[in-house]
């Protein structure tokens, strides 16, 4: 039971080498399935565990915690590499036929190889218990990833990728100096050391810098508003299942690193309160909010248009977060979960239907409801919870939002997402209406869709529904993650 | 001092990927940027007075190794970072024909 964290970072990493060698695509494709499904049975495993029995550490070589690099999976480690995992999975899943379309034939093995390492990435990055580690994984899945999005044949991916490249590695160099800076200070770099020692270190103006290094490193992994750029270019470019894959997860990690380091390791020198830094950003993502919105309700493109989407989802998640209340914390890690398998269900589909298109314009889905019977109805049901309606998940995630915000002191930010939520009707009701009230002129659209791909439609879909009436599920293990946060802080 | 230097060297960097629109020079501004993060954690290291860390009798203060040692792994990440910013580069100049951020037409 120990061995579970390494080995859901190891068996992938072991597998990859193998993998470039076999070169062969459909046993890449199956053994890379093989894998990924392992690794959610053992992540299942590891996530029961955890939450009957509490944290489980893995110490690398057997050394102990301040001198040796160890694991940690805590309940929010697992709540993040439970979904984020089962995201993958789906992904991989359909991606087979969509990609022979997007991605040159020689490239596809290798393909898959990025995608299994940027999942190593990500996983590294929820389970390591060493602030340094963290970084590493961070790069590996940032490099896979630039990879990944320069892959698609389109005329801008190249050129999307590089500038990811650029703003993600300036990214990267802002939290390795952040890093630095709280390494000079306390001399350790575990992490449970270090969120001992920071608050017995002698407090100076460099670790403020730090914290403003590290801000702008997550906000831009991350996707805070006025960083958003690089994920409009990279979703509108990468191949359609990439975008769709980042979609639920790459952005999720950014949120998982602040809330690790800003309220985990660094919260006994209260990071958030210096300059009035929490309500800074809550201001800054509540315009983030209104002006994604507003754009993604100008948006003629798809896929730019669920893209800005995700940019007001994400100020959500931050604004919650931002309240510093345990409420607040509890909405936002429903609604990343929420988020997460909405935004994914929608690129989905969108990525199955148009597998030639590089841009899907909201002309395009005309007529489509009368086609795809079955994919449509699940757009509009994932549509739904995007807007929050009721039985849907997007619902159960406003709700905690909205209550969590009138519990705290910024109850006048509802109108706010109340606004931003009528808002977001437009957009998916101009979706839904050209899908089901327009005539059919469409050319674009494909015919073979496998049945696997509608499974994972479906299994998406059903989540949301689910996750929309047992709301048990998410806000119960959410709500323990955040009362075990604030118990810490009020310590 | 050195610090100074040090920071002067991070925005130079910084400016560097900020301002161009050549992207080869673009890859030599990341250079400079994430070397003066290795510089910074070099510095970080050195004990006043101290040797380098090798157990000898007459010593007994010795500089910090471990700095180095993290910077070796970012140095290798900064490696990949630069090797697949090049190859994107040449992937951009065949099919683009320019290497000017600028100059790419998308349209």
């Amino acid at each position: 039971m120990n061995q579970i964290p390494i080995l859901i970072i190891t068996l992938p990493l072991l597998l990859t080498p193998i993998l470039l060698l076999i070169r062969k695509i459909n046993i890449v494709y199956v053994l890379t399935l093989v894998i990924s499904l392992i690794n959610i049975i053992l992540i299942l495993t590891l996530g029961i565990e955890v939450y009957n029995n509490g944290n489980i550490i893995y110490e690398l070589g057997g050394w102990p915690a301040p001198i040796g690099i160890r694991l940690n999976a805590d309940l929010l480690s697992c709540y993040f590499l439970t979904f984020i995992n089962v995201m993958s999975f789906l992904c991989l899943v359909s991606s087979k036929n969509i990609i022979k379309h997007q991605i040159h034939e020689d490239n596809l093995y290798l393909f898959y190889i990025a995608w299994l390492l940027c999942n190593i990435g990500f996983s590294g990055i929820v389970l390591t218990d060493d602030i340094f580690n963290l970084f590493v994984f961070l790069e590996i899945s940032s490099l896979s990833s630039y990879f990944l999005i320069s892959q698609a044949n389109y005329k801008g991916s190249l050129l999307a990728a590089i500038q990811y490249l650029f703003i993600g590695s300036i990214g990267a160099v802002f939290i390795l100096l952040a890093i630095g800076i709280l390494y000079a200070h306390t001399g350790t770099l575990n992490m449970h050391d270090l969120a001992m020692k920071i608050g017995q270190a002698k407090f100076s103006k460099s670790i403020i810098f730090s914290l403003g290094l590290l801000l702008a490193g997550i906000g831009i992994k991350s996707a805070l508003f006025p960083l958003h750029g690089w994920l409009i270019k990279t979703y509108a470019y990468a191949p359609s299942i990439v975008t769709t894959y980042f979609s639920g997860t790459s952005t999720k990690i950014g949120i998982y690193i602040l809330l690790r380091v800003f309220l985990d390791i660094l919260n006994s020198i209260s990071p958030l309160e210096y300059y009035k830094l929490a309500q800074f950003i809550l201001f800054i993502s509540l315009l983030g909010v209104l002006l994604s919105t507003f754009y993604a309700v100008k948006q003629q493109e798809v896929k730019k248009m669920l893209a800005y989407s995700s940019v007001a989802q994400l100020g959500y998640i931050i604004i919650a977060i931002m309240l510093l209340i345990p409420d607040g914390l509890t909405a936002s890690l429903i609604h990343v979960v929420n988020h997460s398998i909405i935004k994914t269900g929608l690129f989905l589909i969108i990525a199955i239907i148009f597998i030639n298109n590089q841009n899907v314009m909201i002309e395009d889905l005309s007529g489509l409801g009368k086609k795809y019977p079955i994919l449509m109805s699940c757009f509009v049901v994932l549509g739904f919870g995007l807007i929050g309606l009721p039985i849907t998940s997007g619902f159960i995630s406003k709700w905690y939002l909205v209550t969590a915000m009138l519990k705290s002191e910024y109850w006048y930010f509802t109108f706010i997402v109340l606004l931003t939520s009528f808002m977001t009707l437009f957009y998916v009701w101009a979706l839904i209406e050209k899908i089901y009230f327009a005539t059919n002129n469409n050319s674009s659209a494909v015919n073979n869709i496998s049945i696997y791909q509608i499974f994972c439609v479906i299994t998406l879909t059903i989540m949301t529904i689910y996750l929309g009436l047992e709301t048990s599920l998410t806000s119960g293990i959410a709500q323990n993650i955040s009362s075990d946060f604030y118990r810490i802080i009020e310590k | 001092m050195l610090y100074v230097l040090n920071m002067t060297l991070f925005l130079i960097g910084l400016f560097i990927i900020i301002r161009e629109s050549n992207l080869i020079k673009k890859v030599i501004g990341l250079n400079i940027f994430q070397s003066s993060v290795f510089i910074f954690y070099i510095l970080i290291s050195k004990v006043e007075g101290g040797v380098p860390p090798i157990i000898s009798a007459d010593q007994s203060i010795y500089s910090n190794p471990l700095p180095h040692v993290l910077i070796l792994t970012a140095i290798v990440v900064s490696i990949a970072t630069t090797s697949l910013a090049l190859a994107l580069i040449i992937k951009i100049k065949d099919k683009y024909g320019t290497i000017e951020e600028d100059d790419i037409d998308l349209g």
